[in-house]
């Protein structure tokens, strides 16, 4: 008796499309959002040291989004840990 | 303000600068605002769900129950908040790069659009022709804060700085120095030496 055909191309196997959906698909998100915030981290220090070095507001500002952005990504990556 | 800063602005080595000015606080919070509304919605749709479970006593969805604490909850929130907070930094570094400085030979004009627009225009005092400043809205009114057109001799061009605060203390700073400028320029046209 003939198997139907799979809708999955050659070469993917069903166990590897359910590990994408699976605990790969949260990793994927949380690398996506994380490398954002780096994308984001770099252009926002360009811009603190190209024209807002010498001000002091700029710094807390700097400080304030640095420690937010630390807090954020770190209970991402735990969440995700916890959801894989 | 570095030197090199300076420079890249074009301020000249004897040139003090003498006010800087950026757009009032409530220029950034109307900006913030959509992005803190955003922020809220998704917690307080999810907060309104969960507080009234009658609102699916027919549906499929009665038999399940919604936890806020639950990991998924929290990993979509924290997507959500993490995005949201680049966003909100991001209109707070245009409103900070916004600024206008007024040196004692010129006005410096520096407009950030973005992370990749910066827009800097200078005008000196001398080609100012006229100054007009436009208040619209009740809460410019209320706060004092609105537009101030500068309109240069030479280029047919008109400089405008938005949601400046105390526009018109700006526009008669402005015209103050223009009249000491033009009054020293008259001293020296007719000196009585030189007849």
């Amino acid at each position: 008796m003939n198997e139907p055909p799979s809708a999955l191309p050659p070469g993917v196997t069903d166990a590897l499309f359910a590990g994408i959906l699976g605990g790969n698909l949260l990793w994927i998100i949380t690398g996506v959002v994380l490398t954002i915030f780096v994308g984001h981290a770099l252009i926002v220090v360009y811009h603190w040291l190209r024209y807002g070095l010498s001000s002091g507001i700029m710094m807390i500002a700097m400080l304030i989004y640095f420690g937010v952005s630390a807090v954020l990504a770190g209970l991402l990556l735990i969440t995700t840990a916890v959801l894989v | 303000m570095t030197r090199t800063q300076q420079q890249a602005l074009g301020i000249e080595e004897r040139e003090h600068i003498v006010d800087t000015a950026r757009k009032h606080w409530f220029v950034l919070f109307a900006n913030v605002l959509p992005s803190l509304i955003l922020l809220m919605l998704p917690f307080a749709v999810l907060a309104y769900l969960t507080s009234n479970p009658a609102l699916f006593a027919e549906t499929p969805l009665a038999e399940r129950t919604i936890d806020l604490t639950s990991p998924v909850i929290l990993y979509g929130a924290l997507i959500w908040v993490s995005l949201l907070w680049l966003k909100i930094f991001s209109v707070w570094m245009d409103y900070f790069l916004d600024v206008w400085i007024t040196t004692d030979r010129r006005i410096i004009d520096v407009e950030q659009g973005g992370f990749f627009h910066r827009e800097v225009s200078s005008f000196r005092f001398e080609r100012i022709q006229d100054v007009t400043v436009e208040i619209k809205g009740i809460f410019a009114t209320l706060l004092d804060f609105g537009d101030l057109h500068v309109q240069t001799a030479g280029e047919a061009r008109e400089f405008i700085i938005r949601g400046l605060p105390h526009p018109n203390r700006h526009k008669e700073r402005i015209l103050k120095k223009i009249q000491s400028i033009s009054s020293a320029q008259q001293r020296t046209y007719h000196d009585p030496a030189d007849v």
